[in-house]
């Protein structure tokens, strides 16, 4: 056989031989980048040439940032309600995350299970059941009424607090899944240690595990707050126009008041404090073990 | 020496997983200021029973006394235990200073006293100038001093140190072994100390509680465990040993006789056995004489041959093929071995009255 293939024709180069290994695997990302390059950074360069050359060539929209009361608003909201939303978005993820390193592998599966179910379900698809629930007449406001805690309906929704609410359902699991990853490699025989050395369980707690999981709170609270400041259908729904957060604005800018410019300059302010954020986070933790990679 | 007596005892304490009797009715007394080690393999309960007297695990039966008050239901940091945990378990986040004056800090001792302390207890474990490092950027053998420094600060009632040297290779662990030991002479303090390592537990301790299955099988000082162990367990655990099968055939005060391989031998034994009864015997191989011209002025002797011998600088080891008793392990020092040991020799093996000892049978 091998005499016979030798005979033959010489066969084609292999593609490999010809690009070499390195050659083949630029290749296989090459569609991803060229569609990354006409769908997200062409665009995204637009959008910043826009904000300097609409209406007019120049750095007038950026001066708005200064002057405008209207956009001042805009950001001082968002910045609040992300704030907010972080704080107790972390909380509330710190003591799943805690109780999920201590809980029994079964009990964690089914924990896991529920952290993880809210992440397919479609945010407005939740972000209506919010309403639902929140709505002066929604059941949360019939439960208080029944149970004579209140005797008018509570304006749970329509305004920053439900927005907030909204914003932190979505969250949690942003926040859970890391400060696992960074719980889990806490050795908690160390939390032990303490209590031998004669720590009490509280103690323990502030002195030793607090601290070890310290760059965990900080990179979940980076990356939820990241995640909060372009939140655009929670806000859309829960605030019911009263409640004005960045992404909304942009929109309301664009479509429909048509000031391209001002649209794009808030735009690529968003991006930058995005950005900036992630290099701050960057800077403190480390990426990969934040998403628990390697 | 009275009110030496009994710091610590432990009474019937059992504790199960499951099916699995991890400790099972131990009773211990250790004195003040004692070296004690619990030794056994893995599996044994010595760890198991570790954590129950430092207060992590809950004994389901028996309990535990401190000067003769009971402390069973106290939490671990109620108890005044230091303790060297396994791996050592330093905070990483806190500097060696830091992790040293811990069990200060939650007791809510003044900055100024703490200081004083922290820096005697660095002192004492001869790790000055260390003291602003954090624990990844020490050695073992350091890492090792500051769990220590860290155990002894807050002046415990009693120190806890399970497996403290596992980690280190072998060199440091002989320093270490010395340095531990004359650290306890310095400090004064009972020291309880658990590993698997057989070497450790004789070179080191004042007593040494042998654990199988669960159960304490013997307790003595390194000699008496090494010279008298009771059962084949302890005789092969601590050290090597030949195990011989045998009846007995007459018994007086001093000893008795018995047969093994058809063979007749003799063993001195303050309580003999009854006639015609089972007896075990344990032969140290460093206990057995060998020569290879004339017989050895012993006791008991018979004939073998070499069938595997190696050279181990201070001694030879020899596996000796016996036809009454089968194969024989036999240790001679280099210097006294007055033939050149080669496979197929034959050699005549003899030992005293009082080489070997009667053991109980607990393998079988």
């Amino acid at each position: 056989m091998a005499s016979v293939s030798a005979a033959g024709a010489a066969p084609a180069l292999p593609l490999r031989s010809r690009l070499g290994t390195r050659g083949v695997y630029w290749l296989f990302t090459t569609p991803a980048v060229l569609l990354l390059a006409a769908f997200y950074f062409y665009p995204l360069l637009s959008v910043l040439w826009t904000s300097v050359t609409e209406p007019k060539p120049g750095l007038g929209n950026y001066a708005l940032l200064a002057t405008s009361p209207a956009i001042q608003h805009v950001l001082v909201t968002t910045a609040r309600i992300c704030a907010l939303t972080t704080a107790v978005t972390i909380l509330l993820g710190y003591a799943v995350a805690y109780a999920l390193v201590h809980l029994s592998p079964r009990a964690r599966r089914w924990m896991f299970l529920g952290v993880l179910l809210p992440l397919w379900i479609s945010v407005l698809a939740r972000a209506f059941a919010w309403v639902t629930l929140l709505r002066t007449e929604g059941l949360v406001n019939q439960l208080l009424l029944e149970l004579d805690l209140t005797r008018e309906p509570l304006h749970l929704m329509w305004n920053e607090l439900g927005i907030t609410i909204g914003m932190i359902h979505y969250m949690l699991p942003y926040a859970i899944l890391p400060l696992y990853a960074n719980m889990r490699g806490i050795d908690l025989r160390l939390v032990a240690a303490a209590r031998g050395l004669g720590a009490t369980r509280g103690q323990s707690f502030r002195h030793v595990f607090l601290p070890l999981s310290l760059p965990g709170i900080v990179g979940a609270g980076v990356l939820v707050f990241i995640f909060s400041l372009g939140f655009f259908v929670t806000p859309a729904i829960l605030g019911g126009n009263r409640v004005l957060m960045i992404a909304q604005y942009i929109s309301i800018q664009i479509l429909e008041v048509v000031r391209w410019g001002i649209g794009a300059m808030m735009a690529t302010v968003l991006m930058a404090a995005v950005l900036a954020l992630m290099a701050l986070l960057a800077r403190i933790v480390d990426f990969r073990r934040l998403f628990g990679v390697g | 020496m009275a009110e030496l007596k009994n710091e610590l005892a432990l009474r019937g304490l059992s504790k199960s997983y499951g099916a699995a009797r991890a400790v099972d009715g131990v009773s211990l007394d250790i004195g003040r200021g004692e070296f004690v080690t619990l030794l056994g393999p893995s599996g044994s309960g010595k760890t198991t029973l570790l954590m129950m007297i430092a207060g992590f695990v809950e004994p389901d039966a028996g309990e535990i006394l401190l000067d003769g008050r009971g402390i069973t239901p106290l939490p671990p940091e109620r108890r005044e235990f230091g303790m060297v945990f396994q791996g050592y378990a330093l905070f990483p986040h806190l500097s060696v200073a830091d992790n040293v004056a811990f069990p200060l800090k939650v007791r809510g001792i003044a900055r100024a006293e703490s200081e004083r302390r922290v820096d005697e207890a660095i002192q004492l474990v001869k790790l000055g100038g260390l003291e602003r490092r954090l624990p990844r950027e020490l050695s073992g053998g350091q890492q090792q001093r500051v769990a220590l420094a860290r155990a002894l600060v807050f002046r415990p009632r009693l120190l806890l140190l399970d497996e403290p040297l596992s980690a280190l290779d072998k060199k440091l662990r002989g320093e270490l072994q010395d340095e531990l030991k004359s650290l306890h002479r310095t400090v004064g303090l009972t020291f309880i100390y658990v590993t698997h390592d057989q070497e450790e537990a004789l070179s080191m301790s004042d007593r040494v509680a042998i654990l199988h299955h669960g159960k304490v099988v013997q307790v003595g000082s390194p000699g008496e465990l090494y010279e008298r162990p009771a059962t084949r367990f302890v005789a092969d655990f601590l050290g090597r040993s030949n195990f011989i099968r045998g009846r007995v055939a007459s018994a007086d005060g001093g000893g008795f006789r018995y047969t093994a391989g058809g063979l007749g031998f003799v063993q001195a034994d303050a309580t003999a056995p009854a006639a015609a009864s089972d007896v075990l015997i344990a032969l140290r191989p460093e206990k057995i004489q060998i020569a290879a011209d004339a017989a050895p002025e012993t006791a008991n002797s018979l004939a073998g041959r070499i069938e595997r011998w190696s050279y181990h600088g201070t001694s030879f080891q020899m596996t000796v093929t016996t036809d009454v008793l089968g194969p024989l392990q036999v240790q001679v020092p280099a210097w006294r071995c007055r033939f050149e040991p080669r496979d197929g020799l034959a050699v005549r093996l003899g030992w005293d009255a009082d080489a070997a000892i009667r053991v109980g049978d607990d393998e079988a």
